[in-house]
């Protein structure tokens, strides 16, 4: 003897026998399983309950609600530029190390962008251009003191 | 916004001229030329010790004079420079030389190096 179960979509009816399962009040579409069927199935397909639906008019299946959002190919924004040179040259030329830190986040942006973290990536490289700018104000501040010390010295 | 960028390219490139003439005619090496402050603070050479020396080595071609000052630079400058070529060509994605000069690979090799130098020249004091 089979065991039919329904279900609502979110919660599970049953076991029913035969007799109990048509003494409810099924639709043609509402989904019932026994253990012979490998998947829930509407009830009119079903040969010991399409008599039930005779004559009925059997509505079409309802469109997936839970289509796969694929706006990411339209929506990418370009790869934010890593502003590595603007970071070497700030290492390179500034005499503080900061310009180090810039060369460490612009490293991580192409492959944040990648993994589509767009606003991560273009976070990423708004730091190292950050960093860079930082390193070349403070040696450009250094520079000018140091300057005007240095003559400030040579007056006195 | 492309008038903007214009501005600023030709700010940079005036800047660089200025620096260039200056780094050409003085020679840090003997002229009170500021001195590193990581250097003053901590005893050890930053990453760009040096840098300034190399400059005018570089634009007076002694290669190996530059070379001595600070490896590191002239290693450097083809990367910075080829990084601001490819960036004129364009990077919507399509620039290839964009793409591998700022690959994640090439900037960790690249940090790695930078690094890797730093610790170096305080060791073996190049
Ligand atoms: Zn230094």
């Amino acid at each position: 003897m089979k065991h039919y179960f329904t279900t609502n979509g979110e919660r599970n009816f049953g076991p029913f026998t035969l007799e109990e399962l048509r003494a409810q009040s099924l639709c043609a579409t509402t989904l019932v399983w026994h253990c012979e069927l490998e998947d829930w199935t509407e009830a009119y397909r079903l040969e010991e309950l399409a008599d039930l639906f005779e004559g009925e008019v059997i509505p079409p299946p309802q469109i997936p609600t839970t289509q796969p959002i694929n706006h990411t190919d339209e929506y990418r924004p370009p790869m934010p530029s890593s502003n590595l040179g603007w970071a070497i040259c700030s290492a390179l030329f500034c005499c503080t190390p900061l310009g180090i830190v810039a060369i460490f986040y612009a490293a991580q942006v192409e492959s944040v962008y990648r993994r589509g973290q767009y606003a991560e990536a273009q976070r990423l490289a708004d730091k190292a251009s950050m960093w860079a700018t930082v390193s070349a104000v403070l040696g450009l501040i250094y520079i000018v003191m140091y300057v005007l010390i240095m003559t400030l010295t040579d007056l006195v | 916004m492309t008038r903007k960028r214009w501005w600023i390219g030709a700010g940079i490139a005036a800047m660089l001229v200025v620096a260039a003439v200056i780094y050409y005619v003085y020679d840090p090496a003997t002229m009170p030329f500021p001195r590193c402050p990581f250097l003053m603070l901590t005893g050890w050479q930053c990453p760009g010790c040096g840098s300034q020396r190399a400059i005018h080595a570089l634009l007076h071609f002694d290669f190996a004079a530059a070379w001595r000052y600070n490896a590191m630079l002239v290693l450097s400058i083809p990367y910075v420079v080829l990084l601001l070529v490819s960036e004129c060509l364009g990077r919507r994605g399509q620039g290839r030389l964009y793409r591998v000069l700022n690959s994640e690979v090439m900037i960790w090799c690249y940090f790695a190096l930078v690094v890797g130098w730093w610790i170096l020249r305080n060791v073996i004091n190049i």
